[in-house]
């Protein structure tokens, strides 16, 4: 609602200056930009009134040149709520955020009307809150319809999705296209799943050969014993103690015990 | 139970447990699922370490590196629960082939009963497991899927009943789990075997 009144309100400041033209031209906008709320002709007014400002001579305009004129420079004034004007894609493509309403004012036509052409995203529609739904605007020559908005809702989540694996996968961003950032993945899944393999393969050989080499190990003497052989291994004469009771390892077996149909 | 919020597990006068216990404290990472994953694979490790016998063991090491790995993503994923149903039904089947061999060994009246049972629950579940083996043919509502996909189904546990869209999902879950893996594994064989 903010956006509105504060952009019809900068966009009023040019009418000052062309009284003669504003009048002249005001009201062919208002009956050409059919709008169901005052805000909405103000902002079609106004911003037919900028465009006037820079056509001094098309007091005789007529209706249909100022829709075309609409059409063209793809949303300048147009931005009040009119969804009755005639050509509906065209239409879409022609609702556009105030503020670039208010652009109309500084910029050339022509290169506001390329920029607005480019700024072709979904964006909610500030001005007409008339109705409960978010507005999404299509590209050109896109269907607006239920089927086609879940469609382009779906894609967006998957593309969004791919991006959050590509940062997964290292290496992966240099690669561009789906098809191949979905190769980089797979590969690197399956060469993931053959480290779980040869590493279990590894933990196995080595403590089976840790075990071969402290054969005979009574419990209470392994701060005694030397374990020079991992020195990654830090022992404590603390954690030596602890290991000498008996009620410690009933826990653990019994632990383990329970749960052997649970963990396979 | 308190053993998942503590770090490692109590110390036990078994020297390759014992060995297990300092690999706890050295490899364990600061978040908690990083905890959790070492918790799970080292009690399984040790287990296994003490019980299972030296022909089978690889694979039952791997077996428990998913399993804990689906332990400690928890049921809220589509691939920990399919992986643990993996475990559950491959359980299952062994214990219907020690069943089996237990009645033709010696056929007590009772023993059928309670026999018969486990066959209807293992069949069950292995007709379960063929079915989806079965429905990947017909793919799941796929709109826009690229054909690729499909392999990526096969590797994902659980990957043939899901929609694309989340099949994506569960894979990145999927790759960090298996990342934390192979990270902790890869930890505990440099810890031991530093020579």
């Amino acid at each position: 609602m903010e956006p509105a009144p504060s952009v019809a309100a900068e966009l009023w400041q040019p009418h000052h200056h062309q009284h003669q033209h504003h009048l002249a031209v005001a009201p062919l906008e208002t009956s050409s930009v059919v709008t169901e709320q005052s805000k909405g002709s103000r902002g079609g007014g106004g911003g037919g009134g900028g465009r006037g400002r820079t056509r001094p001579r098309r007091d005789a305009a007529p209706e249909d040149d100022d829709s075309s004129k609409v059409v063209s420079t793809s949303g300048g004034g147009g931005g009040g709520g009119q969804d009755s004007v005639a050509p509906e894609a065209k239409d879409l493509k022609s609702m556009k955020a105030n503020d670039n309403n208010g652009n109309l004012r500084t910029e050339a036509e022509t290169n506001s009307g390329n920029s607005s052409k480019d700024a072709n995203k979904s964006d909610t529609l500030p001005e007409p809150p008339k109705q409960d739904y978010i507005h999404v605007r299509a590209r050109r020559g896109q269907a607006t319809d239920n089927h086609s908005l879940a469609e382009r809702a779906r894609r967006e989540k998957i593309s969004e999705r791919m991006k959050l694996l590509q940062d997964l996968v290292p290496g992966c961003n240099k690669v561009i296209g789906k098809a191949s950032v979905l190769d980089e993945i797979i590969n690197y899944i399956q060469s993931l799943q053959h480290q779980v393999e040869f590493l279990s393969m590894k933990l196995e050989a080595v403590n089976t050969h840790m075990n071969n080499g402290i054969v005979t190990f009574p419990s209470k003497d392994f701060g005694a014993q030397p374990y020079n052989t991992a020195p990654g291994l830090t022992f404590d004469a603390q954690t030596t103690g602890e290991y000498a009771q008996g009620s410690s390892s009933e826990w653990l077996h019994m632990q383990t015990g329970n749960s052997y149909e649970r963990v396979t | 139970m308190d053993g998942k919020r503590t770090t490692p597990p109590h110390p036990n006068p078994n020297p390759s447990s014992a060995a297990l216990q300092a690999g706890a404290a050295a490899a364990a990472a600061e978040s908690s699922k990083a905890r959790m994953l070492a918790f799970h694979f080292l009690r399984a490790l040790s287990r296994i370490h003490r019980v299972t016998p030296v022909r089978r063991r690889t694979r039952t090491i791997r077996r428990a590196a998913y399993s804990s790995m689906a332990r400690a993503a928890g049921p809220r994923r589509a691939w920990s629960r399919a992986l643990l149903g993996q475990a559950r039904a491959r359980r299952a089947r062994r214990a219907v082939l020690v069943r089996r061999r237990v009645l033709t060994a010696a056929a007590p009246a009772p023993a059928a009963g309670g026999g018969g049972g486990r066959f209807i629950a293992a069949g069950g579940e292995t007709s379960a497991a063929a079915a989806a083996a079965a429905s990947r043919v017909l793919p799941p509502r796929q709109a826009g899927e690229p054909p690729r996909a499909d392999a990526l189904r096969r590797l994902v546990p659980g990957g043939d009943a899901m929609e694309y869209c989340s099949l994506l999902d569960e894979t990145a879950d999927y790759l960090r789990s298996l990342r934390a893996q192979v990270q902790l594994m890869q930890g505990l064989v440099d810890l031991f075997s530093c020579q």
